[in-house]
């Protein structure tokens, strides 16, 4: 925990500039929001694949989704400022850590946000009691840690822009599948199908999701930090 | 520049030397009195374009022959010379010269006789301003 | 005395040029300047260093803490500045001084402020909107105060105007004065090296030509101007020669045997430095 506290410390260097940056990405999230709300009826009818994707989408990178410069193809292979900081007496652990948190503090704060208006706006609430709902909500906030955690790693990924092409196509394909075989297998699309396990096994459900949350979060730490071992900055 | 002194790009004297000699005659010319305190060996280096090295030769030559004292974290100072070695010190500087000015005459090729004529000749110029 | 930092048999394949194998030693109280032309593999070197570029073989140790292991411990000693700095823009002066500083536990404020005055850094303004210049200024201010026994410099003045290289000049003398420190940068303007450095470290297509110490190099060529024209056959130490003029790296032999043949010179004096490194690096 101390060492969260330190990287808090250095994160909060970065998004004390930041606020430009969460403001327009909130303001494309809003239109996440009412797309979310407006078209939950209709999905639960139709089954939209679109509104899978959509929903994994916004549950792995918060408000980077409207972030211009996170879809914009990498120029810089290394995240400038983090650049800035290796140079520095942070510990390595330290700066990851902090990589984390930024990218906890650009997606958390909407997700949360989102999940309380989507309870209250949409016919949710009468397919989900509120233990249940919250069950389904860290189901769905479990996906950022073990899904989203990928994205402080591709800040020090050694990539050009056509690997970044091939990965994205590469995990939009992969996310695809997923929602196919969801619709295959259990004849139910991802969310209905997030819906139908909260309600049925609200604590199981939790208890898996974070559990395998948080061992992302370590092994993905790991990760990170072995490819910043390997790499050459120039 | 805290000292005025100016190192040759053509003297085959070594450049530790050349500092030696001229904080010397700095010292017996009364320019740099008792006390005084010299500048650091960075700085001086800095100033005269060369490596500490050179400059803490230097000061360490001065230092051996009595002309300097280091105190640490003080700082270097002009030690108390006695009269003759300034006597002496002028004396020699004034032979320097002269001798410098005989090795160029010659690389000329003047012979001796002219060469004291010139001699002669400054002497009186100089002479009739005084 | 200890080494600050000491290299050993350092290589690294990069994608147009072989670094090294390279050998070198910073010693407590010295300035070494790393001199060599565009591409040579300075900034490589310092970012090998500092462990940004990971090295293929070899050993570089910071106070005897090698900088790819797990003790980083070595940063806390360290100061670089890098030739180009992208990440600080949104950042105003005081941001990035409040941050940096509550890294470093010896931090000299009053050394920052000092800097601060005599550049006028505006510290209130984004970084990203201060000239080249006086990103520059900034940049120096943020890292001499850091109170480490290195300093590792890439390129320090290349954008600074003449009062402010004079300033930086003392202030880094001033630096060097209040311990068992040492600078080690990359420069191209020969008046940083003539007024700093005690050592030149010539490096060349990746490999070190040698850390020469500055008098002993800049005493070890001569440029000798002679009346008469030069004999045909080759005269012993000349690496260079035109019609009356002659450069020699063994001034004594060259003499002896201009001696012996009878041929004065009217004039010689030492190279410039810019002279002899242009020597240095575009031959042998």
């Amino acid at each position: 925990m101390q060492k969260w506290k330190q990287a808090w410390q250095i994160a909060k260097f970065e998004l004390s500039v930041s606020t430009r940056k969460i403001a327009f990405g909130c303001l494309i999230i809003l239109g996440f929001f009412s797309y979310a709300i407006s078209s939950f009826q209709q999905y639960l009818d139709n089954n939209v694949i679109g509104y899978d994707l959509f929903f994994i989408l916004f549950f792995t990178l918060g408000i980077n989704i409207g972030n211009p410069n996170y879809w914009h193809l990498k120029q810089a292979d290394v995240y400038p400022l983090l650049m800035t900081q290796l140079p520095l007496p942070i510990q390595q652990e330290i700066v990851i850590k902090s990589r984390f948190i930024i990218h906890f503090c650009f997606s958390f704060p909407v997700q949360i946000a989102f999940l309380i208006i989507f309870y209250v706006a949409s016919p949710i609430a009468d397919l989900l009691s509120i233990p249940a709902y919250i069950a389904f909500a860290i189901i769905w906030l479990s996906v950022n840690l073990y899904i989203g955690t990928l994205t402080p790693i591709s800040e020090v990924y050694p990539a050009n822009w056509l690997f970044t092409v091939a990965m994205t196509f590469f995990f939009l394909f992969i996310f695809l599948f997923i929602l196919t075989l969801s619709n295959l297998i259990f004849d139910h699309s991802v969310v209905k199908l997030s819906i139908i396990i909260a309600k049925n096994w609200p604590v199981i459900s939790s208890m898996v999701s974070l559990i395998i949350g948080f061992a992302a979060v370590k092994a993905h730490q790991i990760y990170m930090k072995q490819i910043m071992n390997k790499r050459d900055y120039f | 520049m805290e000292l005025p002194i100016h190192l040759s790009k053509t003297s085959r004297e070594p450049v530790y030397h050349q500092i030696e000699n001229q904080i010397k005659t700095l010292i017996a010319s009364g320019q740099l009195a008792e006390g005084d305190m010299l500048p650091s060996i960075r700085a001086l280096a800095k100033d005269l374009e060369t490596s500490v090295i050179t400059i803490r030769r230097a000061y360490q030559n001065l230092e051996y022959q009595g002309f300097i004292q280091t105190t640490q974290g003080k700082g270097t100072f002009v030690s108390e010379i006695n009269h003759n070695m300034k006597q002496q010190m002028k004396v020699s500087e004034v032979y320097q010269a002269m001798e410098a000015a005989v090795e160029i005459a010659f690389t000329y090729d003047y012979t001796l006789a002219q060469l004291k004529e010139i001699f002669f000749e400054v002497i009186s110029e100089k002479g009739r301003k005084q | 005395m200890r080494a600050l930092l000491t290299i050993t048999d350092l290589e690294k394949q990069l994608d147009h040029l072989y670094l090294g194998p390279l050998d070198l030693t910073i010693a407590p109280g010295t300035i070494t300047t790393l001199a060599g032309a565009n591409g040579a593999g300075k900034s490589t070197l310092f970012k090998l260093i500092m462990n940004l570029a990971k090295r293929d073989k070899g050993s570089i140790q910071l106070l005897d803490i090698e900088t790819n292991g797990t003790d980083e411990s070595w940063k806390q000693h360290i100061a670089y500045q890098a030739q180009m700095i992208i990440g600080w823009e949104p950042f105003t002066g005081n941001k990035l001084k409040d941050f940096i500083s509550s890294l470093y536990p010896h931090w000299d404020e009053a050394m920052f402020q000092k800097m601060v005055a005599l550049f006028q850094i505006p510290l209130d303004q984004r970084f990203g909107k201060l000239s080249q210049g006086v990103q520059q200024k900034l940049h120096l201010a943020l890292t001499l105060p850091r109170n480490t026994s290195l300093l590792l410099l890439d390129e320090p003045t290349s954008f600074l105007d003449i009062p402010a290289k004079q300033k930086l000049m003392d202030l880094l003398v001033e630096w060097m004065e209040q311990g068992d420190r040492a600078i080690f940068m990359a420069s191209h303007q020969s008046a940083d090296i003539m007024k700093l450095s005690d050592y030149i470290a010539v490096l060349k297509e990746g490999k070190l030509i040698g850390t020469f110490e500055k008098d002993a190099l800049l005493h070890s060529h001569r440029r000798y101007w002679i009346k008469k024209h030069l004999p045909e056959e080759s005269i012993p130490g000349v690496i260079d020669r035109f019609a009356h003029c002659l450069i020699s790296n063994v001034p004594e032999k060259t003499e002896a045997f201009l001696q012996q043949e009878q041929i004065t010179w009217t004039q010689q004096e030492v190279l410039n430095l810019e002279e002899l490194l242009t020597l240095l690096i575009e031959r042998r």
